[in-house]
């Protein structure tokens, strides 16, 4: 990267800041963020950590979770809905499937846009995209002068097979746009041209919902920047892991909607380039939600659904459909302030209930009097009471103890040692169990991952989850506080396309599926060019939804350049499919669906942050619960202390201001040139887990 | 057996079992080829231990094959020994009163070995589209004109198929490739599920007998209490519906004692001439499940919440019909037990039943003719009414409950069909009304682009006896069926015409409560 780059992350708490200087040299800045304002503490931050004058600065980077915020809490703009004629309950009717069998009294997500809202376009198009009724003129000017009577301020249009044929979307909007100048428009057959209208009207809906908001926070941004001689580029970081332009942005802010959890996967992608590692898996950490992602060969993981502002907490069905290309976030409701009980079964949970920042975990001492797995981790002697968030706040361990006695060791008949155990290792398993799921499903074995962790609670729970599931090498890069951040700085440009082209395998002429990639390949460096990437050190990658004729759900293959024939292209899905499903149909015609290609610039490399001057690396012993041996003495040392060649062997502890690496087992430890801890576990290291009735019980 | 499980140990064990089955049906739903697995979910994966008692099951399921599935398997080992059970053997069958109730669902069960020694059994049941005979109707006299009975079968022999087996159902269904493709993904759901309990057994060091019996224990006791907190005492209720000739009349009575409870269905309808009979294991299933919902709706389902809980239903009974009883639209009164259990508890639990559903039973709609191409096609669609009223809020419009199956979407269906759906759209004020109104039912209307006649066939219910409301709640709207201007009965087989349409308005929910203005409070 030539000139100075910023990246921040407008967090829910903080917004962070990282500059790079032209020498490559690191800063690292946070302050508050202004929720009803996030772009105030942008501006702010930007003025401290470089100046109010922006000339100097080259690009600027941002990710935000402005967008699902706006969703989960309602505060998008009035927004409509066109639905085909006919059709205008669909978002109340949904699916009609139940998300729990049992709950009789479970709610529906309610849509962001209410019915009276929802107005019916008389046209029809037919599965082949055929027109059967052409747009009516009439109802067309009648849902423009509804809307004129109305608050409405961004209309989304999602019309039957709109995915096949978007002529009558983009005759709608070009009429509403005539009539009401200024109003933001959505149009499935752009947002998410893919089939099935419930999960495309979602989506499409959620674009318009978030629009008006998305398009004040950059559009206002951008105007600061100006203001302040600001002359490079303005990019976003979208939720598939590439940076957008802020302006596409603006257009498809859903695009945004996982774009902080996105940062720190490609900060975790990122080491794993640095260091050549092939498999990783990223684990993130923080206060209410654990966050994990595959990397494979330096790359995060790609999906193409997820779900938003779940009416129960993780409860999968009980959000808002979203399809859109996106990093592949297993996420769980387990953090630092995940609440501990006992329940009706005389069972443990730990979470997904919260305790959140306020009143935040018992030892707080704000109010919180519902134990957490903090309070674990303090009473296991994880966490030092006076050096939490570097000595900031001061945690109360008899608060702590008493939570648990009360809430979980009483009520479920267990010691405060078993107790406290208990949390740590169950809320450990919840996370390795959805990993174990992801990965298992996807033919692979976890044991061949390394475990990349940070997040405030990552370093503190990496090596149970590691244990969990057979890990044996466990990475905690430097700055945990600020790690999305750098994913930023280290993210290439990048664009991801698709065209729904369904094609039977071996029929057609395979020059076809070159023109297609061809044309895709013209549009995306067009796309990368309007973000400030040249042609050079573009790479692509191209994938392929592919199925057996008859079934209704595609695999994605990835196809290398030598693919270049129907039978290659046969050979790629037979490959994926048993390794998937572990057999082949032999005799099933194979059929190609949606065609994908992604184009990604040259990453740029990050600088390391400069490390100030420290003192002994060894701060003295603590005692800290170890499985099967009790309480022991273990090293404590000072991460700012160690250098690139220090080797240590856990168990011990390290710790940074934000956060604390605890290794409550054997390994070795090493610091290498980029001030990464690395762990190595022994290689039977799994089992060693307690919980398991097998084992001595530490009581 | 429990003593070596405590809180945390158990909790850590059991969760990794349901995420095990959770993967099952992941597999199942992702390799099927039928839209009825694939898009409606129509299908549910369970583990059983060695004693073909359930231990876990998949979360997404349809509460009737949960139910279904244990008794299956007990079944199935009393033609085929246990001790004959070799790995790499998998066992099938579709036999209405050993699997779910009718023909159309194929239960797989396959023992899983530790090395010598059957430790488990890992079974799914699912919709498949056709197994021959009358398709999906009421229409049918018996078994065996509805249809293709596969007997209980070695379907593979240590990892062989059994092509015998397959050959008969090739042979005599109308969509061979997409039934056997089905059946071959639910084997391939079975053997990925057994490799990951493999791997889970070796890595914990586990007895997996003793796990599931720490699990069963545990459910058991918390159904007791559940119970116990019920005052004794016997509690009757009727519901009466449209059936096939005449009304059925369901009579159940709820007797508690102490911390168990005792369902006798004594007094319900005899058996009916055509296909709408419940055998008894579906009766049972969907009985324990309306129970399940009022009992203990937090702890996943296991043997261990059957055992306190009862169930008697008199032989010849349309809930317990003897053989060879035709039984494909057996949903149509099955649908209706979880109603029915619920307006017995309403006196004793008013806080915690909901009204009757408009909902209960799902209706299925069936296609089958040639697309514009001349192709031969079978398509079959469910659609829901609306759910009764709940304590304190009104019930769910156009959801599948009891059942639990998603619709299929417009664009589907019409991208594999020559189906045009011109509206499908909520019919407000049918849900019943009530201080918490019954949720509303919804009209679809299809339209047909075939080139020739499409013999159709609605399975629905509802259409002369509406949803009952409870506690004053006011009944739901009932149901319709019109084509091309011509009304239906709720069962009805018919012809389509090119260019012809049909209307679908499925029942509204009862209301709960008096409505406002009725309150004498």
């Amino acid at each position: 990267m030539s000139g100075i780059g910023v990246a921040f992350d407008t967090g829910g708490t903080f917004t962070d800041f990282v500059l790079q200087d032209e020498q490559g040299e690191i800063r690292i800045w946070k302050r508050l963020s202004t929720p009803d304002a996030p772009s105030e503490a942008v501006v702010a931050g930007l003025s401290e950590v470089w100046a109010d004058d922006l000339s100097g600065v080259s690009l600027i980077l941002g990710s935000t979770t402005l967008v699902s915020n706006c969703v989960i809490e309602r505060k998008g703009a009035p927004a409509a809905l066109v639905a085909t004629a006919g059709h205008a309950d669909l978002l109340e009717i949904g699916r009609e499937i139940r998300y729990d069998l049992y709950d009789l009294l479970i709610d529906r997500p309610v849509p962001l846009v209410p019915r009276r809202w929802v107005f019916e376009a008389r046209e029809r198009i037919d599965a082949a995209g055929a027109v059967v009724v052409p747009l009516d003129g009439a109802s067309i000017e009648a849902i423009a002068d509804a809307i004129g009577r109305s608050p409405i301020r961004s209309v989304a249009v999602c019309l039957l097979h709109a995915y096949r044929e978007p002529r009558h979307e983009q005759a709608l909007a070009r009429a509403l746009a005539a009539r009401h100048p200024g109003l933001c428009l959505s149009l499935s057959s752009e947002v998410a041209p893919e089939i099935r209208e419930y999960e495309r009207a979602s989506t499409t809906v959620i674009n318009a919902y978030v629009q008006p908001v998305i398009q004040g926070y950059a559009g206002g941004l951008r105007e600061v920047f100006g203001r302040r001689q600001f002359g490079g580029n303005f990019l976003m970081m979208a939720s598939h892991g590439g940076l957008v332009d802020s302006r596409t942005a603006e257009r498809f802010p859903v695009r945004l909607l996982e774009s902080g959890p996105a940062a720190g996967a490609l900060a975790a992608a990122h080491v794993a380039r640095e260091t050549g590692r092939r498999r990783v898996l990223s684990f993130d950490m923080g206060g209410t939600t654990a966050k994990l992602c595959l990397v494979m060969d330096g790359r995060a993981s790609l999906g193409s659904e997820a779900e938003v502002a779940q009416v129960y907490r993780f409860k999968r069905g009980s959000g808002l459909p979203v399809k859109q290309p996106m990093l592949e976030m297993i996420e769980i409701g387990a953090g630092g302030g995940s609440i501990a009980a006992i329940n009706h079964l005389g069972l443990l949970q730990v979470g997904p209930e919260s305790a959140g920042a306020a009143p935040g975990p018992a030892c707080y001492a704000l109010g919180g009097e519902q134990p957490t797995v903090t309070d674990a981790d303090l009473v296991l002697g994880y966490l030092d009471t006076d050096y939490f968030l570097g000595g900031r706040m001061k945690l109360d361990g008899a608060r702590a103890a008493v939570a648990l006695m009360d809430h979980v060791a009483r009520p479920g008949d267990l010691t405060l040692e078993r107790a406290v155990w208990g949390i740590h290792d169950l809320v450990n398993e919840n996370m390795a169990a959805a990993a174990r799921v992801h990965i298992v499903e996807r033919g692979l074995d976890p044991r061949a991952f390394d475990l990349v962790a940070f997040g405030g609670a990552g370093p503190v729970h990496a090596y149970g989850v590691a244990t969990r599931l057979g890990i044996t090498r466990i990475v905690v890069p430097p700055l945990a506080g600020v790690f999305s951040s750098l994913g930023l700085l280290a993210a290439p440009l990048s664009v991801d396309l698709s065209r729904s082209h369904p094609m039977t395998l071996g029929q057609g002429r395979w020059s076809d599926v070159d023109a297609l990639f061809a044309a895709m390949r013209h549009d995306g460096l067009a796309r990368l060019a309007v973000a400030g990437a040249g042609e050079e050190g573009v790479t692509a990658h191209r994938r392929v939804d592919m199925r057996y004729a008859g079934q209704g759900f595609e695999i994605t293959v990835e196809i290398g350049p030598d693919v270049r024939s129907w039978d290659a292209l046969g050979d790629a899905f037979d490959a994926v499919y048993r390794t998937l499903f572990g057999r082949t149909m032999p005799d099933a015609r194979v059929e190609a669906v949606t065609w994908r290609l992604g184009l990604s610039g040259p990453a740029r490399a990050v600088g390391l942050p400069r490390w100030k001057e420290a003192g002994p690396a060894k701060k003295g012993d603590r005692a800290i619960w170890v499985p099967d041996r009790g309480r022991v003495p273990v090293p404590v040392y000072d991460r700012y202390a160690l250098r690139p060649g220090a080797r240590l062997a856990g168990p011990a502890v390290v710790e940074e201001a934000e956060s604390t690496v605890v290794a409550w087992g054997p390994c070795a430890i090493s610091v290498d040139e980029r001030l990464d801890l690395t762990l190595e576990l022994p290689v039977d290291g799994r089992g060693a887990a307690a919980g398991e009735p097998s084992k001595k019980n530490p009581d | 057996m429990s003593i070596r499980f405590d809180a945390v140990s158990l909790e850590i064990a059991w969760k990794r079992l349901i995420s095990i089955v959770d993967q099952m049906a992941a597999t199942l739903k992702r390799t099927s080829f039928s839209p009825l697995v694939r898009e409606g979910n129509d299908f549910s994966c369970i583990l059983l231990g060695a004693d073909a008692s359930s231990a876990v099951q998949s979360t997404l399921s349809t509460p009737s094959f949960l139910g279904t599935l244990p008794y299956t398997v007990e079944q199935m080992l009393r033609q085929i020994p246990r001790e004959t059970l070799v790995p790499g053997d998998v066992l099938a069958t579709n036999d209405p009163w050993i699997g779910t109730g009718h023909l159309l669902d194929v239960s797989v069960a396959t023992p899983i070995f530790q090395g010598e020694r059957l430790i488990a059994f890992f079974a799914n049941a699912a919709h498949v589209p056709d197994i021959g005979g009358i398709g999906f109707a009421a229409t049918g006299s018996d078994v065996q004109e509805e249809g293709l009975l596969i007997p209980v079968s070695r379907l593979y022999r240590r990892g062989e198929r059994n092509e015998d087996v397959a050959n008969f159902i090739r042979y005599n269904v109308r969509v061979p490739d997409v039934v056997l493709g089905d059946i071959e993904a639910q084997v391939a759901a079975n053997h990925s599920a057994g490799r990951l309990l493999g791997e889970f057994l070796a890595e914990s060091g586990l007895d997996l007998g003793e796990l599931i019996a720490a699990i069963q224990d545990r459910s058991e006791r918390a159904l007791r209490a559940a119970i116990q907190a019920l005052p004794d005492g016997v509690y009757p209720s009727e519901l009466t519906s449209d059936g096939y000739d005449g009304p059925v009349t369901l009579r159940c009575r709820v007797r508690v004692a102490g911390d168990a409870l005792e369902v006798d269905f004594a007094g319900s309808s005899p058996q009916s001439p055509r296909g709408i009979n419940s055998v008894f294991g579906y009766t049972q299933s969907y009985t324990t499940y309306g129970l399940k919902c009022v009992l203990d709706s937090l702890t996943p389902n296991n043997a261990g919440c059957l055992r306190p809980i009862r169930i008697t239903a008199p032989a010849g009974s349309i809930l317990n019909p003897r053989w060879p009883a035709a039984t494909l639209a057996r949903h149509v009164v099955g649908n209706l037990l979880p109603s029915v259990v619920f307006a017995a508890l309403a006196p004793i639990c008013p806080d915690r039943v909901i009204a009757d559903s408009g909902s209960a039973p799902i209706w299925p709609v069936r296609f089958d003719g040639a697309d514009a191409e001349g192709r031969a096609f079978t398509l079959t669609l469910q659609y829901s009414g609306g759910q009764g009223g709940r304590p304190g809020k009104p019930g769910l419009s156009a959801v599948s409950f009891p059942a639990n199956a998603s619709n299929t979407p417009v664009e589907v269906l019409e991208s594999i069909s020559p189906l045009s759906v011109l509206e499908k759209a909520l019919i407000p004020g049918s849900g019943g009304a009530g201080r918490f109104r019954g949720g509303d039912g919804q009209r679809v209307t299809i339209r047909s682009g075939a080139a020739g006649p499409l013999k159709v066939s609605v399975l629905g219910e509802r259409v002369r006896y509406p949803a009952m409301g409870s506690m004053g709640g006011s009944p739901g709207r009932p149901g319709f069926v019109r084509v091309d201007g011509t009304t239906y009965p709720s069962k009805a087989v018919f012809t389509l015409p090119p260019g012809g349409t049909l209307v679908l308005e499925t029942p509204g929910g009862g209301g709960l409560g008096p409505p406002s203005g009725e309150d004498g409070s």
